[in-house]
Formats: structure tokens, sequence, C-alpha cells
């Protein structure tokens, strides 16, 4: 079956059309592999659901769990001590360690090491090359060409946020620091997948630019969950320090 | 259902008084467990406080409904967690058998570690989706809620037929990491 993933992705949120609905339990019925997989997808949308629906009332029931826990127990943390000493000895001289590399530049944080442009394709087959192409020269450092390449992109379709965002990467890419803080600023603002990491890279070109308040404006906006969060807090301190 | 499903109750509206009672009838019994195999109260405390927390997740739907003595359950939950905390720490491996100062009926037993199985499973899953990539959490995490996926990939700047085919890829990366997880790879 074509698309067999979409199909029972599709199933399970019930967007099929009756023919395809129907057609889709006939296999299931007859195909094994098919019937196992989406017994597996529908365990792991109920198990996801579940579990991403209980996160909200997680902190305040921790704070009812660590009240009773306190009335019962008092107020140990014995482990927590224990380890801190044990550990306390070796950190330091680790601490100290780092202290020396990074004063020597071994250590030395790369602020502008850029993630690679996925190349999977996902459109029609003009777009689909050049996305291609993008993607290719973009993962092979060709700046010039992937800036170009995505301009192309964008003039046909600039609500993509991807295009923006990887032809703001590019100019980092490029050293272009003004062009870059152009392009990343509506990524930066939005409220699309890209928007945390577009904000760790706008913190960059704005540093590169002088632009020291509003560069850690945006470091301070990376939010935790972001892979660049690390990194932004660490700009963030270099820079305020 | 068993009559201690009022403890799961408890956690499922963090109902104060109820969560205080599982400590008063539960928490000496973990500690008791927990010091018999290297550990101490505070970890006894931290060990208890993770097992609510799961049991409370596990249970966060409504649906769940327990077979077995909620303390047989907690207990078998516990134990789990505090084998594993032993087994991370290496120079301090297991001496004594878990099982010491507990005796549950054959059947108890039986149901409590097919719950316990079951949650290591959901925990399991949730922690594969936090090893993939940022687009396939952030997507896979913005469809399982009740809004409408047209209205997410406006959200989330994407076309609706970007995040459609984008979510099943993200979906069938999940089923395979999670299948190749030791955890669900021994039950095949």
């Amino acid at each position: 079956m074509d698309n067999y993933f979409e199909y029972i992705q599709d199933y399970l949120d019930g967007t099929l059309s009756p023919e395809e609905h129907r057609r889709f339990e006939h296999e299931l019925e007859h195909n094994e592999a098919l019937h196992s997989e989406t017994a597996h997808q529908r365990t792991l949308r109920d198990t996801l659901e579940k579990q991403l629906a209980a996160i909200p009332m997680i902190p305040a029931l921790k704070a009812t769990l660590k009240k009773a826990s306190n009335q019962h127990f008092g107020n140990k943390s014995k482990r927590k001590k224990i380890t801190t000493l044990r550990w306390l000895a070796p950190v330091a001289v680790a601490a100290s360690l780092l202290l020396v590399y990074n004063f020597l530049g071994w250590f030395a944080t790369d602020y502008e090491a850029l993630p690679d442009m996925p190349s999977s394709v996902m459109r029609g087959t003009v777009e689909e090359n050049t996305i291609l192409l993008a993607a290719e020269a973009y993962n092979a450092e060709d700046y010039t060409r992937s800036i170009d390449l995505l301009q192309t992109l964008m003039a046909t379709d600039s609500a993509t946020t991807r295009y923006s965002y990887y032809l703001g990467l590019s100019y980092i890419g490029k050293k272009d620091y003004g062009q870059a803080a152009e392009r990343l600023q509506s990524v930066a603002e939005g409220t699309s997948v890209f928007a945390d990491d577009a904000r760790y890279f706008l913190a960059v070109a704005l540093w590169r630019l002088g632009k020291i308040e509003e560069a850690v404006y945006q470091a301070n906006r990376v939010s935790e969950t972001s892979e660049y969060h690390g990194k932004a807090e660490k700009l963030r301190q270099k820079l305020t320090n | 259902m068993h009559p201690d499903q009022r403890f799961i109750n408890y956690l499922q509206h963090n109902d104060s008084r109820g969560i205080v009672e599982i400590y008063h009838l539960y928490a000496d019994k973990i500690v008791r467990m927990i010091r018999h195999n290297n550990g101490d109260e505070a970890d006894a405390a931290d060990i208890l406080q993770e097992a609510l927390i799961d049991i409370y997740r596990l249970s966060a739907d409504g649906k769940f409904v327990l077979t077995c003595p909620f303390e047989a359950f907690l207990v078998t939950v516990c134990k789990r967690k505090w084998f594993n905390v032993l087994k991370k720490k290496s120079g301090n491996p297991v001496t004594k058998s878990l099982d010491d100062g507990f005796t549950f009926e054959q059947n108890d037993e039986t149901e409590a570690n097919g719950i316990a199985d079951q949650l290591e499973r959901e925990n399991t899953v949730m922690q594969v989706l936090e090893t993939m990539g940022s687009t396939c959490r952030d997507i896979i995490k913005a469809c399982m809620g009740k809004e409408h996926q047209e209205k997410i990939a406006e959200q989330l700047g994407l076309t609706y037929a970007y995040l459609r085919k984008k979510k099943s890829e993200c979906m069938a990366q999940l089923g395979r990491l999670v299948k190749a997880h030791p955890l669900f790879n021994r039950e095949q």
C-alpha cells in the first residue's frame, strides 16, 4: 500500500473518505502487518494523548506530594547533600581545568554552528527540485547558492517559514549578519516550530552587529525546550558579563 | 475494580488529604524496603514521589482501573525504580532480594507486575519522544491535542499537507524507535 503510514494516520484521525475508510478496513482484515502496525500506532497515540494531557497538572501534584512528604519525612535532602559533597572535589578540579582550557580557547563555543537543512521532499516537482538543490547547497556550505535558491522559492511561496529560516541561516553562514537578522526576525516573532531556533540565531546575528541589548533580549526568549537553550544561555552570560 | 481505586482517585484529583493518607499508610513500608537495599529515608522519599507521579500519569485520563491492592502496585513500582537506581550506581550492586519484607497474593503480584509493565512502557514512549528531533517532537506534541490539524498547521507556520505528511513520518519514526527499545524488543 502506497503512503502506508499516511493512511494509518488518516484512518486513526478519522479523515479518510467513506470509500477509503472501507478499503482500509478491508485491507486491515487481510493484511496482518498493516493490522499490527495500526494497532501499534493506536497504542502510541493513546499513550501520547494521555501523557501529554497530564503534564499541566503535574506541578500542582508535585507541590501536594512535596508537602505530604515533608510532613511525613521532615525536610530531608540527605542524598543530595552527600552527593554534592562526594562530587564536590572532582567537580572543583574539573571546573578549574575547564577554566584553564577555556582561557586557552580549547572549548570555545561555536555560536554560529548551523544545523543541517533536511532534504526530504514534500512538494510538487519544480519546487521539489529547488528545495533539494537548496538543501544540498546549504549543507555543503555553499551559502551564495542556497541564498539564491531559497529566494527563488520564497518568490513563489513567501508564507513558508522554513524557507525564511534557512535563508536567514544561509546569511549567518555567509557572515552577512544584517540580512540574517532581517530574515530571522519574522520567524523569531512567529509561532512556527522554527521560532525558538530562529531567536537563538537572531541573537547571534544581533551580537555580531553590535546590538548587544537586542541580542540579550532574543537569547532570553529561547525556551528551555529548545536544543539551543544552552547556547543561548551561554551567549547571554557572555554578553552580560 | 479494586476498592483501593480511591487512592488512584486521590492522585487524579490532587486530593491533599487523600495523598497524606497514602504517605501515612505506605511511606514507611517503602522506606523499609529501600533501607534493606542499600538506600536511606531520603532515597525512599524521592522514589515514592516519582512513583506517585508516574501512577498519576498512567491514570490521568480517568480510564485506568486498579485490579489489585494499591500497596502491591505501589511497592512494585517503587521496587523497580529503586532497582534501576541501584543498577546505575556502579559499585553499589543489589545485595539482597528486593522482595524482602513483602508478601502479596500470587494473583495480586501478577496483576501489579502487569500494570507496572504498562507504566514502564508508557514512560518509555515519552522518553523516546524526547530523544527525537525538535521538529518531530513539536509536531507530534501539537497534533496530540484536541485542536484541528488545519489550525495546528497555521500555528506552526506549515501547510496542512506538509503537516500531515510530516506527522505521519514522525509517528512512523517514533513507532520504529519504540519497537527497537529493549523494553519492547524483549516482549516480541
